[in-house]
């Protein structure tokens, strides 16, 4: 055993708010609406994948469990609360008040939602009042299941047992060993009284090389170029009829169309290697160029393969589109701005909010006659000439770029909700310098 | 008789009392009770660390096994990001990294001409990842953060996470130059796994911004702060 015992089994941080009811009832109806979206998703990705997308039981070789500090001394401990997992395959007992769960190597094409229900069972010889279950990750949900039924809040009598159902998304994770906690939590107490590790080694369906295209300075009218290597598993692509490559910048070209799928050798037999060419077009705008390169069905769910089922190959689409590469860098022509991006922030309805954007020329002849436009018509714009920073007389003159000033205003109208944007300003030769333009409007608060 | 009224009497009195006294135990109850659901409602819901004061110092190592403290970063403003790569983590970390690329973040922490209290340094993301430094790595790759404005700083085993009562994900702290909390999202309208990532990104930017203003009052130790429920009002306003 190489890792400290407190790292096995790190308890929630703990305030005395936690304890407040309302706030406990709210966190229950967030991981019960959580916990089931989870699971009427197994469910349906079950109905085409002819498996149970929750429990894989192989456990895999486990550390010998050990409690961590703060739960030797478990919540409730003094008062005679103890509590204990009932022995299965694949569970650890860590005593006094732990367990381990070992989902072991998990294929997330067959199982996108691990699920697993656990048995607590009360050896003691008090009640135990279970206030909630805490999980350490927003992909975690946990439920407590009594007679079958899922309830918010449960007591424990001695002898008795309760269920603790327990999903992990593994759309969003990273390949590789997790390692996910559920607390449970009594009212009234800072600490846990029982901590479930669960811990899964998660096998990748799709995986892009190198995970992210960063292009750096480019200029205007270069076309670099860069090679993106992507695995696949083939069943995941007939499952939505095929796939296709796209990018959220329509300044970034994917090439060879088709692309050639190529069988790893040694493989699992089930995953292939497709290589693609990622390119800046000529004619992209100046300024920041960032998006996102992501996979969609060929085919709409509707009209997907016969053999699977609509939800099934919906499931599939929410999977590929999971799992992007962003592309990232920056596009300099004859005028540049600083910041590259207009962002508001929040801003409460009703508020005007100014932004100041520097633009650079690299001449005096690239900034005459700019012009400045946004497709939204909640933002406007204006051109002025900057107050040039005074300079020490002392100092030897210093020669400025030629500048302008670009004050972008949100309308205080703006309907509440996100502001995406952008803001274009066009050369006299025909460039654009795109600058994205971000804000939240929120409701304006009465009093 | 008299004896009988007088005890009668008496009893009466005891009654008149003990009704009066229950009526004050009530209504004091009451009030703690009006004290508790406003403090339950008005403060966050979650434990987040109070906004306005310091935050608890801590030493890290990197993904390359370099290691950092937190004072090491006083003086430049810092936004520290938990994290576990769960979608929400995910949808916070892909816009952060639009703001990033855009220079949004050195221009909010006041590092331009227009600023009026410039800071020194540009502003460090400090991503605290629930997990190991290969997930960690393959977060910030899938979320295109930039590098060279983020640290990266597996948290397996959760002690940071804890020690800033940073659960559920993601969450936001923006700390100044001099390492004062000017931003958590734990506000009724920011909570983790709840609010849109484009309001978080909003709302984190209005901290950034903040950092460029005089810091606040000393709070009153004795009672936390309720946290604003506005996203910066006329900080924001130029």
């Amino acid at each position: 055993m190489t890792r400290s015992r407190e790292a096995q089994f790190p308890a929630p941080e703990a305030s005395e708010r936690q304890q407040r009811t309302h706030a406990v009832g709210r966190c229950l109806l967030t991981q019960a609406t959580g916990g089931l979206a989870l699971l009427g998703l197994a469910l349906s990705w079950g109905a085409q994948a002819q498996a149970t997308p929750g429990v894989q039981a192989q456990a895999t070789p486990v550390v010998q469990a050990q409690a961590p500090p703060e739960l030797q001394k478990p919540a409730g401990a003094d008062k005679g609360v103890l509590l204990n997992l009932v022995e299965e395959k694949g569970v650890k007992i860590a005593p006094p008040a732990g367990a381990i769960y070992a989902f072991g190597s998990i294929d997330r094409f067959l199982h996108p939602v691990l699920i697993h229900t656990f048995t607590l069972r009360n050896d003691g010889k008090i009640p135990v009042v279970i206030d909630r279950l805490q999980s350490s990750c927003g992909c975690t949900s946990a439920l407590l299941i009594a007679a079958g039924k899922e309830t918010a809040e449960y007591t424990l009598r001695p002898g008795t047992q309760v269920g603790i159902k327990v999903a992990i998304d593994t759309s969003k994770l990273a390949p590789g060993m997790i390692k996910k906690f559920v607390w449970v939590m009594m009212p009234g107490e800072t600490a846990p009284s029982f901590a479930i590790r669960l811990d899964a080694t998660i096998e990748g369906v799709l995986t892009f090389s190198p995970p992210a295209i960063e292009f750096g300075r480019v200029n205007a009218g270069e076309n670099p170029a860069q090679t993106l290597s992507v695995t696949l598993d083939k069943r995941l692509i007939n499952t939505v009829g095929g796939v296709r490559l796209v990018s959220s910048n329509p300044g970034i070209l994917i090439g060879p169309t088709p692309p050639v799928d190529t069988p790893i050798a040694g493989g699992d037999g089930h995953t292939v290697l497709r290589r693609y060419t990622i390119m800046v077009t000529p004619k992209a705008s100046l300024g920041v160029l960032s998006g996102t390169l992501s996979f969609v069905p060929l085919k709409s769910a509707a009209v997907a393969n016969k053999s699977n089922t609509k939800a099934a190959a919906e499931m599939a689409a929410t999977f590929l589109s999971a799992l992007t590469a962003p592309v990232t860098g920056e596009v300099f022509g004859k005028v540049s701005a600083r910041p590259g991006t207009v962002v508001f922030g929040a801003v409460t309805q009703g508020d005007s909010t100014t932004r100041r954007i520097t633009l650079v020329g690299k001449t005096e002849e690239a900034l005459k006659n700019l012009k400045v436009t946004s497709p939204s018509v909640w933002v406007t714009a204006k051109m002025s000439i900057p107050e040039r920073p005074k300079q020490d007389p002392a100092a030897p003159p210093q020669k400025l770029p030629p500048m302008l000033l670009l004050e972008v205003t949100l309308n205080p109208k703006t309907p509440p909700g996100a502001l995406q944007t952008q803001v274009i300003l066009t050369t006299q030769d025909g460039e654009r310098l795109v600058l994205p333009a971000f804000g939240y409007v929120t409701p304006a608060v009465k009093p | 008789m008299p004896l009988l009224t007088q005890f009668r009497n008496t009893d009466r009195t005891l009654s008149s009392s003990r009704l009066r006294s229950f009526l004050a135990s009530l209504r004091l109850g009451l009030a703690a009770l009006c004290l508790f659901l406003t403090v339950s409602n008005g403060a966050a819901s979650d434990t987040a660390l109070p906004e306005n004061r310091t935050t608890p110092a801590f030493t890290r190592t990197d993904v390359d096994g370099t290691s950092h403290t937190l004072a090491e970063y006083r003086g430049r403003p810092v936004v520290i990001c938990f994290a576990c790569g769960c979608r929400w983590c995910h949808a916070f970390g892909t816009e952060w990294a639009q703001m990033q690329r855009g220079g949004v973040l050195t221009d909010a922490a006041g590092q331009t001409e227009a600023a009026s209290t410039p800071t020194s340094k540009p502003p460090i993301t400090l991503v605290v990842f629930m997990g190991d430094a290969a997930a960690a790595r393959a977060y910030a790759a899938a979320a295109g953060l930039d590098l060279k404005q983020t640290v990266l700083l597996p948290d397996a085993d959760f002690k940071l996470t804890r020690l800033y009562h940073a659960m559920p994900c993601p969450r936001l702290y923006v700390l100044d130059n001099n390492g004062l909390l000017r931003y958590v999202n734990s506000h009724a309208d920011d909570a983790p796994q709840k609010a849109a990532a484009a309001l978080l990104v909003a709302k984190t930017i209005n901290g950034l911004r903040r950092t460029t203003l005089p810091p606040p009052p000393a709070p009153n130790l004795t009672k936390r702060p309720a946290p604003k429920t506005g996203q910066g009002g006329k900080h924001d306003k130029k």
